[in-house]
């Protein structure tokens, strides 16, 4: 192969690996939008626990107004579920609402991971408790949401060092 | 009728609903249903009592003999049915729990009860929740039509006290009384009410919202004290009438001489069967002494349900003797 030849196959191997980079970086920074908001979620939870002590339902309700989506979509229709009248428990409403998130494939399995975990959660005789709960889960999600942003950052060096060799290559080429 | 069933299903969760929806039951005449732990699931219409069946619709219940068909609630039902009304947030009725009951859509409220523990300085919560008793709210509009010419005088309703035994109907007719003053009749304008629902009874309250019509000029404050709620209303409500329900503590008398000094007007319930019975409470007394209260009505329920009403005034005099109360709904 002649000189020009591997110049280009070193540039085209490097876009696609900085392609590859980038669609993994954009995938984590869905993972880590997603572990923001289910934080959020949880700290709202927990804040209208310890000052309202309102029952899960009116939360649900009140928190679809505030998170983005889908979770302002999700909590809605279990809030909708829990209102009427079938009888189901909450963990059943839940699940099936998770079921159909997961049928959709339209987001990571780390995500319903943690939904599923919350499920868990639910259904404690007391507030602390049921406070204590919700925050042993939210630490979990804080050191996934670390790890997930310290592996960003890693990434997003990668990708910075490959677009620069990437125009380097070009420059070289086309100059 | 279907509406009615829809309400005394949604008490239960869907895993026990299957022998009620097959039980075939006057849902509109159920007036209460005792669940006892290990015990057959009760429930009182129209002075008799029915039990549910495994399979089949509900009978009345007369004898023992057929027991083993009956409906019975273990422990893990009855904490099922408890997380079931509660949301799956037991947590947030933690108040009800202390208190002993719970109100629901609808105004219905469900007695709870069980084994107590303490939490506190002698506040006492239901740990084992192994008795309920739910008591449907059913109201009856009209019944005071007859009797509110006795009470009011123009715009002013006098001081009205209503006695009975439990169960006659003191609250439903508190109510009616309620909402036709604040609405207004023929012969006499609608006036702002005050009412002070300290458990929840008169206007059926859930969530802070009458599910009972009490009227379109009242204002509703439902928990805390009377002398608290009486304060409340007084102070930024300026009602012409405040009303409560089951008087009988020295508080509740000095809420009702300060209602008084501030110009309302105050009606009340108690339970009293005649005169006598009144004059024996002692921390009510001073109110009777000093001839508060302008009118007392009795209430009497006989044995096939009907209602009379007889109407007294403040110095012990019958104005009026008994009448039935189904013919004031004319």
């Amino acid at each position: 192969m002649s000189l020009w030849g591997k110049i280009i196959a070193g540039m085209l191997v490097l876009t696609g690996a900085q392609g590859f980079g980038l669609a993994l970086r954009q995938e984590m920074k869905c993972i880590l939008y997603h572990l923001n908001e289910q934080k959020q979620m949880l700290f709202y939870i927990m804040r209208e626990i310890s000052f309202l002590h309102r029952p899960m339902q009116e939360i649900f309700l009140s928190l679809a107004d505030r998170l983005q989506k889908p979770y302002n979509v999700f909590l809605k229709d279990i809030a909708d579920n829990m209102d009427n009248g079938s009888g189901r428990t909450l963990q059943e409403i839940w699940d099936e609402e998770l079921d159909t998130i997961e049928k959709n494939r339209c987001y990571p399995k780390v995500i319903t991971r943690y939904l599923r975990r919350m499920k868990r959660c639910f259904c404690c005789e007391e507030d602390e408790m049921q406070k204590e709960a919700f925050a042993m889960l939210c630490e979990e999600l804080e050191e996934e949401r670390k790890k997930m942003q310290k592996s960003k950052d890693e990434k997003d060096r990668l990708i910075r060092t490959l677009s620069f060799l990437a125009g380097i290559l070009c420059i070289m080429i086309f100059v | 009728m279907q509406d009615q069933k829809d309400v005394i299903l949604r008490f239960f969760p869907a895993s026990l609903r299957s022998p009620w929806e097959n039980s075939n039951l006057q849902w509109s005449e159920i007036e209460e249903i005792r669940i006892r732990v290990n015990q057959p699931v009760i429930i009182r219409s129209r002075n008799k009592e029915y039990a549910i069946r495994k399979n089949g619709p509900a009978v009345e219940m007369k004898t023992t003999k057929e027991m083993n068909t009956y409906v019975i609630y273990c422990e893990r039902e009855l904490e099922e049915i408890v997380r079931h009304l509660c949301r799956d947030s037991v947590y947030a009725y933690e108040e009800e729990r202390r208190q002993g009951f719970m109100t629901m859509p609808g105004g219905h409220r469900i007695g709870i009860t069980g084994e107590l523990t303490t939490v506190g300085n002698h506040i006492y919560i239901a740990k084992y929740i192994r008795y309920m008793n739910i008591r449907i709210a059913h109201e009856i509009k009209g019944i005071s039509n007859g009797i509110m010419n006795w009470l009011v005088d123009d715009t002013h309703i006098r001081n009205t006290l209503i006695a009975s035994a439990p169960g006659a109907g003191k609250t439903t007719l508190l109510r009616d009384i309620v909402r036709s003053f604040s609405d207004g009749g023929k012969e006499y304008r609608g006036g702002t009410v005050g009412v002070i629902d300290e458990r929840g009874e008169i206007a059926g309250a859930y969530r802070g919202i009458a599910s009972l019509d009490c009227g379109m000029r009242t204002d509703l404050i439902t928990g805390g004290e009377k002398a608290q709620g009486a304060r409340i209303l007084i102070r930024t409500f300026s009602p012409s009438v405040i009303a409560m329900d089951e008087i009988g503590t020295r508080a509740d008398a000095e809420a009702i001489f300060y209602a008084g000094i501030s110009g309302c007007s105050v009606l009340a319930t108690i339970h009293a069967g005649c005169w006598r019975d009144l004059e024996k409470k002692t921390e009510i007394s001073s109110l009777m002494k000093d001839q508060i209260f302008k009118r007392i009505l009795f209430l009497h329920m006989e044995n096939d349900g009907t209602r009379r009403v007889e109407i007294w005034n403040e110095e012990g005099i019958c104005l009026c003797g008994e009448k039935l109360l189904q013919e004031c709904l004319s």
